[in-house]
């Protein structure tokens, strides 16, 4: 299968998946009542399990599976979450990596010994039971009640007339939780060719255990509890588990994702009465409402088209207009109850002529609002348009009550509904939702028109039936879109709310504002705030501002869409862009040299050539930027663990996530991270008991930062532990030869310890630090990355460890400088000062060579000339020019012939074609198109020390 | 609703309410034109109770005339909603 594009497609997601997980469920821990959150993981597990069945990956399938009727669980927060059920679906995380891991690799290896146990440990989890030391039970009163209902179901044989599908309040039913069993009465269904196939024949007897309220089992009825026969019934306690397909049942075999294909059904034909129980397999009641839905499947990812169906204008026998027009009498009836205006037909004459007003405004609300859902498809976020939206079809919900129109009722309510979401930051108008809005504008017009005809000609339409047939299914699909709709915003705050926050108005008054609102008043918040004289128009500007701003950014953000590139392609194009950008300059060099109009054109032509192309690579330099919030996220596993090892309370908090930097340097900067945050955790942190001791709060905390700085990223490794303890350091280093027992240490030098190889104040060698090993590999590895690491410290209070990063290692901005002739470049970060010197400040001293005086300071003093093997041009550093440099190895001074000039070079890599020269990091093209070697100043100070029998930094 | 050259009738992809007439006169057709009601469900993309009761309605035909019924490859949408409305042993019937 290797080189299949869409296993490859599965396996790259869920790469991204199981990242995503891992700090999902670390997050878990402390927001187990966050709904999104366990809804997250949830669809996440699901998504996972879907595809691996569907790519042929069933252990990966299985085990997605059995994590998800654990989180099944708790989102129907029939089990607690715990340390526990983190553990059980941590380590299952692990075991999914590995395997997700094994795919990447194009290995394999049998888990099968591992995951059944594994999924067996998950089922008992979702089961309730806990497991090993660390398991913690759940406080009593949090697991909350499970009770079994019995319903019976038998609804008039006319509902499909009245809206009601009976599908979708099965449906409904199983989404409130487990359903034991389904009997379904068939008896009364007749032989085909006797049947009318808009009667409905069958009912049910249904037992569901679940979590909810009665009245929430009620509320699947609400809209039909007059239309038939039903009874709901409380039994006995207790829920079921989910079957596992990893223990042996035949979906695991098959990799087969969906439970209720597991299901055996076998209802006889019979009274309910008498026909033999059926007991089915459990079936989770929300994997069953996850599974393809039974009626027109509409997903918010659903195209418009499937969400309004044509409408076939087929006449319904009892629909069909009279022969002649009636009069407005009781011998409408029976058109009447096809369409659902008998409740219409019976009202009394005051009442009709209220009814004449509700077709008259309606029409006109509905002609109006249609233009308003237009206005709204240009800018979802609008948010006084979907607050006039909501208040017709609230007007129109009430009135339709009113009048005993159910089923205008019914869509109004479901509309509004949506509504309802959308000016609470729920759901962004996209365009499945906005074609939802327009088929209800459509239906709600199609029955007002009923109710016109009825009114003005005595008459019904001919597709007034099926308008009502409609109305049922465009109900069930505003349903299951908003079911399946997820918040893609934070909600805004209700301008209200945030008018009280600035402190514009006092809350009384927006509590009286929204009363009148509610009471009808056609006008926004803001405005009767301002009418009332409670606030200034100003002021509800500023608010709308800040509500409109909440708003509009998730919208844009969801309109990115990516896709994945391979890095060696960026790798080309960034070098083939870095080449236009040199023959460019050199071709402007050459014009430049040259004279007459022609040549001024030709000037101008390559200055706008020039702009063009560094604009080019600033957009691929740009592609090759990631945020580094992913590589800060996959610490939370690590400071869980680690700080759960030590005994350390840690609050771990992340910021400047969002922050970019280059893909390279992302991916080399993860270890000395860990380095640090192993370090603050072991070293910085103390324990509760220690904390508490010295006044703070038991739970330390470890912050992750990122900022841009200038061309540079900084991250910062934060906490508020004990700080460096300045006596411990000039101890160790005391004892470790490293600084004489009465030598004056300034804070810099102290600081500067740390990060000496095998440096260590740990008392203690423990799994995670002491051994001295991390801080200096810490400053080598950004020290190769072309960065620099430092730390600020307060004893008591804490320290930083802050770590500068070139923005990308592809460009540097380099200094030019001549030795002997040749151009070289050297990076201005490790250039401290360029200084001509005098004459005095160069002295010998015995033994170590030349030094050079600098700001109170001996600097060894070395020249490149001899380094590099040329011919000496300027022998005398007076007539040259001196880099003062600092790197790991210290300050220095470096004598070349001139500085030439600073520029951003573009850094080829000598290696693919030459064998790796010490010393020299790259090369670049010059302007002139000359070639120019990068000077890795560490590298070579290294390789001079060690050909001259010295110690190596 | 056409036979297959192996005898299968094939189920169209809207069993609902909408079209719950249409596909009453489909199904009462080949309830009088004879022969095995092999119904194959692969196309099934909606499906409710108005669609699903006429199926049983046909093998309540199907069983008074002793004539094999059953409901091959299912989709999972029609498979699902048999299921949500009890109605699974549909699924099981064999010729």
């Amino acid at each position: 299968m290797a080189g299949d594009p869409y296993r490859d497609v599965f396996i790259a997601e869920a790469r991204d998946l199981t990242a995503a997980l891992e700090q999902d469920l670390v997050d878990l821990e402390g927001k187990s009542g966050d709904g999104e959150l366990i809804s997250r993981i949830f669809r996440a597990a699901h998504t996972m399990k879907s595809s691996a069945a569907m790519f042929g990956f069933p252990e990966i399938a299985s085990l997605t599976h059995a994590m998800e009727s654990v989180l099944d669980r708790v989102r129907d927060h029939v089990l607690a979450i715990d340390a526990a059920v983190v553990n059980t679906l941590l380590d299952a995380l692990d075991c999914l990596r590995q395997m997700v891991n094994e795919a990447t690799e194009g290995t394999s290896s049998d888990h099968s010994e591992a995951l059944a146990p594994l999924c067996e440990r998950l089922l008992q989890v979702a089961a309730g039971a806990t497991f090993g030391p660390a398991a913690v039970s759940p406080p009593a009163g949090v697991e909350p009640k499970v009770t079994t209902y019995q319903i019976h179901l038998a609804l008039n044989d006319d509902v499909f007339f009245q809206g009601t599908s009976p599908t979708l309040l099965l449906d409904e039913l199983a989404t409130l939780g487990h359903v034991i069993e389904v009997r379904c009465d068939t008896s009364r269904v007749p032989e085909i060719c006797e049947i009318d196939p808009l009667k409905l024949y069958l009912s049910w007897d249904i037992t569901l255990t679940s979590t909810a309220a009665r009245t929430a089992v009620e509320e699947v009825f609400l809209f039909c509890r007059n239309d038939g026969d039903i009874h709901i019934a409380e039994l006995t306690d207790g829920p079921p588990a989910s079957p596992c397909p990893c223990t042996g049942s035949p979906a695991a075999k098959d990799g087969s994702a969906i439970p209720v294909a597991a299901v055996a059904t076998g209802v006889q034909e019979g009274p309910a009465s008498t026909a033999p129980r059926l007991v089915v397999a459990p079936v989770a009641g929300r994997a069953l409402a996850a599974a393809p839905r039974p009626v027109a499947p509409l997903a918010p990812a659903t195209p418009p088209a499937a969400i309004s169906p044509p409408v076939v204008a087929t006449p319904h026998p009892a629909a069909a207009p009279p022969a002649a027009a009636t009069p407005l009498t009781g011998a409408l009836a029976e058109g009447a109850e096809a369409t659902g205006l008998e409740a219409v037909a019976k009202l009394p004459a005051d009442d009709l002529e209220i009814l004449h007003d509700f077709y008259g405004e309606s029409a006109e609300s509905l002609a109006a609002v249609e233009e308003k859902i237009l206005a709204l498809e240009a800018d979802p976020t609008d948010l006084e348009t979907i607050h006039a939206l909501f208040r017709t079809f609230h007007s129109m919900k009430g009135s339709a009550g009113f009048l005993q129109l159910e089923v205008l009722g019914k869509l109004a309510h479901e509309t509004e509904n949506m509504l309802d979401r959308a000016r609470n930051g729920a759901l962004l108008f996209d365009d499945n939702s906005i074609a939802l809005l327009l088929t209800s504008i459509d239906l709600a017009r199609g029955l007002n028109d009923n109710i016109g005809a009825f009114l003005e000609k005595g008459a019904i339409p001919a597709d007034a039936t099926l308008r009502h047939l409609r109305v049922g299914d465009h109900v069930a699909m505003i349903r299951r879109f908003l079911a399946g709709a997820r918040p893609v915003v934070e909600p805004p705050k209700p301008i209200g709310k945030i008018l009280v926050e600035r402190g514009a108005v006092a809350p009384a008054d927006v509590g009286e504002a929204v009363t009148e609102q509610l009471a009808g008043s056609p006008n926004t918040l803001g405005t009767i705030l301002v009418d009332k004289g409670k606030v200034t128009p100003e002021k509800v500007g500023e608010a709308l501002a800040e509500q409109r701003a909440q708003a509009v950014q998730p919208a844009v953000q969801k309109t990115i869409s990516a896709i994945r590139v391979d890095t060696e392609r960026l790798d080309a194009m960034m070098n083939s862009v870095g080449e236009i950008v040199i023959a460019q300059s050199h071709a402007l060099k050459l014009a430049t040299e040259m004279e007459g109009e022609h040549a001024e054109r030709l000037q101008t032509a390559l200055y706008e050539v020039e702009r063009l192309s560094r604009n080019l690579q600033d957009v691929v330099m740009g592609v090759r930027m990631m945020p580094i919030g992913p590589t800060f996220k996959q610490f939370a596993r690590f400071v869980r663990d680690s700080s759960r090892e030590l005994g350390k309370e840690v609050n771990f908090v992340v910021t400047g996530e969002e922050t970019e930097l280059d893909k390279t340097v992302i991916e080399k900067i993860g270890d000395p991270l860990k380095h640090l945050i192993r370090n603050s955790l072991d070293h910085g942190l103390e324990t509760p008991e220690e904390r508490l001791a010295a006044g703070k709060s038991a739970k330390g905390t470890l912050e992750l930062k990122a900022a841009h700085e200038g061309g540079s990223v900084i991250i910062e490794v934060i906490d508020d532990g004990h700080g460096i303890r300045r006596d411990k350091v000039l101890a160790k280093a005391i004892a470790k030869g490293l600084v004489a027992a009465d030598q004056e240490v300034s804070d810099e030098q102290i600081r500067r310890l740390i990060f000496q190889p095998g440096f260590s104040t740990a008392e203690q060698v423990s799994a995670l630090s002491g051994r001295g090993v991390g801080m200096d590999v810490v400053k080598r590895n950004v020290d190769e990355l072309r960065g620099s690491v430092d730390i600020e410290s307060e004893e008591g209070k804490g320290s930083v460890l802050r770590i500068r990063l070139p923005l990308t290692l592809a460009i540097i901005e380099g200094m030019v400088v001549s030795v002997s002739g040749q151009p070289y470049i050297v990076p201005v970060l490790a250039i401290v000062e360029s200084i001509r010197p005098r004459p005095q400040d160069i002295q010998h001293v015995a033994g170590q060579g030349e030094v050079l005086f600098f700001r109170n300071e001996y600097l060894p003093l070395y020249r490149l000339y001899e380094w590099l093997g040329h011919e000496p041009r300027v022998t005398q550093p007076e007539k040259g020019i001196v880099l003062v440099v600092e790197d790991r190895a210290g300050r220095r001074a470096l004598l070349a012939d001139d500085l030439l000039g600073q520029q951003q070079v573009v850094i080829k890599n000598l290696e693919d074609n030459f064998t790796k020269l010490p010393g020299i990091s790259g090369a670049t093209i010059l302007a002139e198109g000359n070639v120019a070697l990068i000077l890795d100043l560490l590298g070579l100070y290294d390789y001079r020390q060690a050909a001259a029998g010295g110690v190596v930094a | 609703m056409k036979r297959t050259k192996r005898g299968e009738l094939s189920l169209p992809n809207n069993l609902t309410v909408e079209r719950a007439e249409g596909l009453c006169r489909d199904l009462q057709k080949v309830a009088e034109d004879g022969g095995d009601l092999i119904f194959l469900g692969d196309r099934v993309e909606a499906a409710d109770v108005a669609g699903l009761q006429l199926l049983v309605a046909t093998r309540a035909m199907a069983r008074a005339a002793e004539r094999p019924f059953a409901i091959q490859r299912p989709s999972t949408v029609l498979r699902d909603a048999l299921v949500l409305c009890g109605l699974g042993d549909l699924l099981e019937e064999k010729r």
